[in-house]
């Protein structure tokens, strides 16, 4: 399976997955942290997990108990730290380059 | 459970449904689960109404397909235009008329194997066209009572058409469409000329034909007579040309999809001309090259558009075109400065496209 391609949704998610990488995150946290609707960060999160960018596991919880279902939980893997890392370096490099005149010209 | 639970859960088992069948159930679990844990009535509808109306993770999204749909109504508004330029340069020619329709049908057919088509956006494209191009005065059963019934029906028959898997029935479904569509469009003429309706399946085949060739109906006229079916297939001509070359490009692009081969140019001169065309291309950067071709075709078209046959206002000259079929296609809309623009501007964004496409192949 290929990686998936870059957009800005896609690289708001994994911004919000790198903030903390081991952490495990369910999608409506990530819809608070991303700004993103369901309907987008959706598909995203299961490319990732087709890449091999992301894993996931259904919470281990007793409903009746908790009073609420279990929830599906993704963590980034440590190629998709890599990729991660990668993606959102190579974005920070491309704004801060196509930044550089501005930020000169407010600078003088 | 509320109505708006209700109508929240109803939103992601929707969703859910478009999705791939190995994701569809795990979803499906995971958003109810996530909703059960939503509080306000709102922010429960926005997140199932977001995943109801937002693309599944194997279709195209909004973006894509509405850059899908734009190249596909260009594609069908350019292969309307080429058809109906191409039906009134093969009635120029008279008695050759119908080797040069076929000969046309043929280079659509080519251009099809290379280009996929939509028959729905033709459809709208050939109505738009055939009641833009023939005002009623001109052709006087060229109105939308006429026009529409015909183009419903070639619409519908193509689609089931297209439908067939193997090639043959495709094409006899095409060639069936073709005839009930001639039929459709020319059923209020017959009644309103008293042409008796047992020739009806003979009318697409006849409207391919010279004008004259073929005559029936009641005589009319005070000076040399004419059959009924002069002016019958006259107006049959107008659509039954552009329909046969749109039937033939949407057979070639469907089929060609279908058996899986690639697009590709057929022949050598035809490959000669693509590879003189890409190098001629390459030597210029992308957006000049397609600023370039867009501009000299928007100007082509500006120069020669005018000198398409237009709906003369004489009526002698109208009636003499009607009856010996010289004039298929009205082309009323370039005499108006909007229609004209519309057209230079439609063959500017083919041409730019076409040069995309040499650029990647």
């Amino acid at each position: 399976m290929g990686e998936p391609r870059i957009t800005a949704s896609v690289l708001k998610v994994l911004a919000g997955l790198l903030a903390e990488p081991g952490a495990q995150r369910y999608g409506l946290e990530l819809m608070q942290d991303t700004g993103l609707p369901s309907g987008t960060l959706y598909p995203i999160l299961a490319r990732f997990e087709r890449a091999g960018w992301v894993e996931s596991r259904w919470e281990q919880i007793d409903p009746a108990a908790e009073g609420r279902p279990s929830r599906r939980y993704y963590v980034l893997t440590a190629e998709g730290t890599v990729a991660a890392r990668r993606e959102v370096a190579l974005m920070r490099q491309q704004m801060s380059r196509a930044a550089g005149p501005l930020g000169q010209a407010q600078e003088a | 459970m509320g109505a708006v639970d209700r109508l929240a859960r109803a939103a992601v088992l929707v969703a859910a449904r478009r999705w791939p069948d190995d994701l569809a159930g795990v979803m499906r679990d995971e958003w109810l689960a996530e909703l059960a844990v939503i509080g306000e009535p709102w922010r429960k509808l926005a997140f199932a109404g977001s995943l109801a109306v937002s693309p599944g993770v194997d279709e195209p999204s909004w973006r894509e397909r509405a850059e899908n749909a734009g190249r596909l109504a260009a594609v069908a508004a350019g292969v309307t235009l080429l058809a109906a330029v191409a039906t009134n340069l093969a009635r120029a020619t008279e008695a050759l008329a119908p080797v040069m329709l076929l000969l046309g049908a043929a280079g659509l057919a080519l251009a099809g194997r290379r280009v996929r088509g939509s028959v729905a956006l033709a459809g709208v494209a050939l109505f738009a066209f055939l009641f833009a191009g023939n005002p009623v005065p001109m052709m006087p059963f060229m109105g939308a009572r006429d026009i529409a019934p015909a183009v419903a029906v070639w619409t519908i028959g193509m689609a089931v058409a297209l439908r067939a898997r193997r090639r043959w029935v495709a094409v006899a479904g095409g060639l069936v469409t073709l005839d009930l569509a001639v039929v459709a469009g020319s059923a209020h003429a017959a009644a309103a000329l008293g042409v008796p309706a047992w020739t009806a399946p003979a009318w697409f085949p006849l409207a391919l034909l010279p004008g004259g060739t073929v005559s029936f109906g009641p005589h009319l006229g005070d000076g040399p007579a004419f059959h009924a079916s002069g002016i019958l297939l006259a107006n049959a001509a107008v659509s039954a040309g552009p329909f046969l070359l749109c039937t033939a490009f949407l057979l070639a692009s469907a089929l060609t999809g279908k058996t899986g081969e690639p697009a590709r140019s057929s022949g050598h001169l035809t490959r000669r001309v693509t590879d003189a065309a890409r190098a001629a291309v390459s030597r210029l950067g992308v957006n000049a090259r397609r600023g370039a071709a867009g501009a000299v075709t928007a100007l082509a078209t500006l120069a020669v558009a005018p000198a398409l046959p237009a709906a003369g206002g004489d009526p002698d000259v109208v009636l003499r075109r009607l009856l010996d079929n010289s004039t298929a296609f009205g082309f009323g809309f370039v005499e108006h400065p909007v229609g004209l623009g519309a057209v230079a501007l439609l063959a500017a964004l083919l041409a730019m496209r076409a040069t995309d496409s040499l650029t990647a192949a």
